[in-house]
């Protein structure tokens, strides 16, 4: 049996605004999953690895990580590579929301191992959408460690 | 850039005319150089000339007195042969020394000397030989006077050749200096001609050398630029999605709201009832209106730069391309609006070029569907395709009978964002032309236009016949 509900979301997204937003559409889309908001590439880093202002305090529940592109200190690519070379991160799944779809960004995110890229959208009934469907894939996606928790 | 490739035309030019004044000057102190040669191996010759002249002169005197001699001593006529021989000679040669003589005054009065001193021995061997022929015999006296004769003649003959071997000497002297000057002015006039070559050669590789700085220095900008027009398209759009996303938040809001109003605004006044209404309906609504209509707008403008920035990017396939089938196309897509319109549409072959199929695709779509757009509603619309190729370029035009294009407007058109004037209740972004000017410029060509405000416009545009070869290099 799946547990996902225990599975924490944690979204690196430094616009404000636009965290609430996504928020909002889980929600509605009846994602009811506890959701960690992180605006800041390096609080990120910390938070996943257990770092500076959250050594020893490692995240130990399975998770499921929202990445944001343009983000302040590192950015979203660098977060990616770090998650996808350590041992215990590396099968995280990781999406990708982002306002670029510059192809080239795509392809990188792509490389660098992030399972899902989605574009945000400017017309907010296709954000909207593009959020519900990214919960319907939470609700079905196999989280690795979501059964032991 | 254009400055600068200017300059350097400008420098190919002085170079180039220097080069040829050089060699010019080159050539004629060569010349200068020869000319002196040839003058001086003259003068050598000349000098030649004269002391043959000269021996020639004594030998036929010489000659003269022996034959003489042997007459007046056996009275045969016969011995008198080489005397005639020597006159006749001596006739021919003493007047051309005196030519030869005419450039110095002292061998000409030497000559002078030397024709007085030969006419009276010709006088006095004659005499003998016409006392000899009348029976009378000669005297040892008359042997001893023809000796004093020749004696004189042999100092002016000596005299003038020793002033003749002179000069033979110093001019042969100066015919050799010549002669090494000559090869050293040909030596020296290679050597400056390597060294200019050399030179024009290094000022032209560092013309290119700089030119490709130049040239590097503008792609690096453009792609800078580029990377610019797509960063800023993105980063606009973030705040869009907010403004987009809370406004819609906002409206599910009110719409909820209302849902509730309606349950509990029975009990409120009348009056409150109404203005309620009004707020929601009309006050919020038409903010919301407004905000959303405005950040459509703003997306539809950053995606116009974006576009923009994508033509770039794309990288050109360059193929024959055949322009007809290519208008075909692009009047089968704006079919509905040419049947509905009743606009009269004439094409004209047009000419094959090897270009981007897909840019070309564009630009004849974007011309056409302006074509149409603008037509003028209150007469029936013409429009003609036509075009020819030259040597450097081929140019395709697009003639309508529209509304037309005013002076003013004709730059703006090809600007992002710029529309010409009378646009109203016609859609578009402004975008078109402007897309059309920068897929041009890829191809190497241009877009402009003529028009008479009212009676309609043609749109020329080109693109280069050498893409194929600029891409190879």
């Amino acid at each position: 049996m799946t547990k996902s509900e225990n599975v924490t979301i944690v979204m690196i997204e430094d616009d404000e605004g636009h965290a609430r937003l996504i928020e909002k559409n889980l929600r509605r889309a009846g994602i009811m999953n506890e959701i960690v908001h992180i605006d800041n590439g390096r609080k990120a880093a910390d938070y996943l690895f257990g770092r500076g202002d959250f050594a020893n305090n490692r995240p130990m529940a399975p998770m499921l990580i929202l990445l944001d592109l343009n983000l302040p200190e590192l950015d979203g690519f660098q977060i990616l590579e770090m998650i996808k070379k350590d041992s215990e991160t590396r099968l995280v799944p990781v999406i990708i929301l982002t306002t670029t779809d510059n192809p080239r960004e795509v392809e990188r995110g792509y490389a660098l191992g992030c399972n899902v890229y989605v574009t945000k959208p400017v017309e907010y009934e296709a954000f909207a959408d593009s959020i519900r469907k990214l919960g319907l894939l939470l609700a079905v996606v196999k989280v690795p460690g979501a059964d032991e928790g | 850039m254009e400055l600068s490739s200017l300059n350097i035309r400008r420098w190919f030019l002085a170079i180039f005319a220097f080069s040829c004044l050089g060699i010019n000057l080159l050539a004629y102190i060569l010349y200068l150089k020869n000319q002196e040669l040839i003058r001086s191996s003259q003068w050598v010759m000349h000098t030649y000339d004269v002391i043959a002249h000269l021996n020639g002169i004594y030998g036929s005197l010489q000659d003269m007195n022996t034959a003489q001699r042997g007459y007046l001593m056996t009275g045969k006529e016969s011995f008198l042969g080489p005397y005639r021989v020597g006159l006749e000679k001596l006739s021919k040669e003493m007047p051309e020394l005196f030519d030869l003589t005419r450039d110095n005054a002292a061998q000409q009065k030497n000559a002078i000397a030397l024709k007085e001193t030969a006419d009276r021995m010709q006088a006095l061997l004659q005499e003998q030989i016409d006392r000899r022929r009348a029976g009378n015999g000669y005297a040892i006296a008359e042997m001893e006077e023809n000796k004093r004769r020749m004696d004189d003649l042999r100092v002016v003959y000596s005299e003038m050749l020793g002033i003749e071997k002179n000069l033979l000497y110093r001019r042969s002297a100066k015919e050799q200096q010549s002669q090494q000057n000559y090869v050293t002015t040909i030596f020296l006039s290679a050597g400056l001609s390597i060294v200019g070559l050399l030179l024009a050669n290094g000022v032209i590789l560092f013309m290119t050398l700089r030119r490709q700085t130049a040239e590097a220095d503008l792609i690096r900008a453009n792609k800078e630029m580029e990377g610019f027009t797509y960063i800023a398209s993105h980063d606009l759009r973030s705040p869009l999605v907010n403004l987009k996303g809370f406004s819609s938040e906002m409206r599910y809001g009110i719409d909820e709201l209302k849902g509730i109003l309606e349950r509990t605004l029975a009990n409120a006044s009348e009056e409150d009832q109404a203005r309620i209404r009004q707020i929601l309906d009309e006050d919020i609504g038409e903010a919301l209106k407004y905000i959303h209509a405005s950040v459509e707008k703003m997306d539809r403008l950053t995606n116009a730069i974006l576009e923009l920035s994508r033509i770039g990017r794309r990288p050109l396939k360059l193929e024959p391309v055949n322009p007809n089938a290519i208008v075909r196309h692009c009047l089968g897509t704006l079919h509905h609006q040419i049947t509905t319109k009743g606009i009269e549409v004439r094409t004209h072959p047009l000419p094959a070029v090897i270009a981007d199929q897909l840019s070309l695709e564009q630009v004849f779509g974007n011309v056409l569907d302006n074509a149409i757009k603008y037509l003028d509603p209150s007469r029936p619309g013409r429009i003609e395709i036509g075009g020819y190729r030259n040597y450097r370029e081929t140019t395709y035009w697009v003639r309508d009978n529209g509304r037309g294009i005013s002076e003013g407007d004709m730059q703006k058109i090809f600007e992002i964002y710029r529309r010409g004037g009378n646009n109203e209740r016609i859609p578009g972004e402004g975008l078109g032309m402007a897309y059309v000017r920068s897929t041009l410029r890829r191809l190497s060509g241009a877009i402009w236009c003529e028009s008479k405000p009212g009676q309609g416009t043609t749109f020329y545009f080109t693109i280069s016949n050498s893409l194929k070869r600029e891409q190879d290099k």
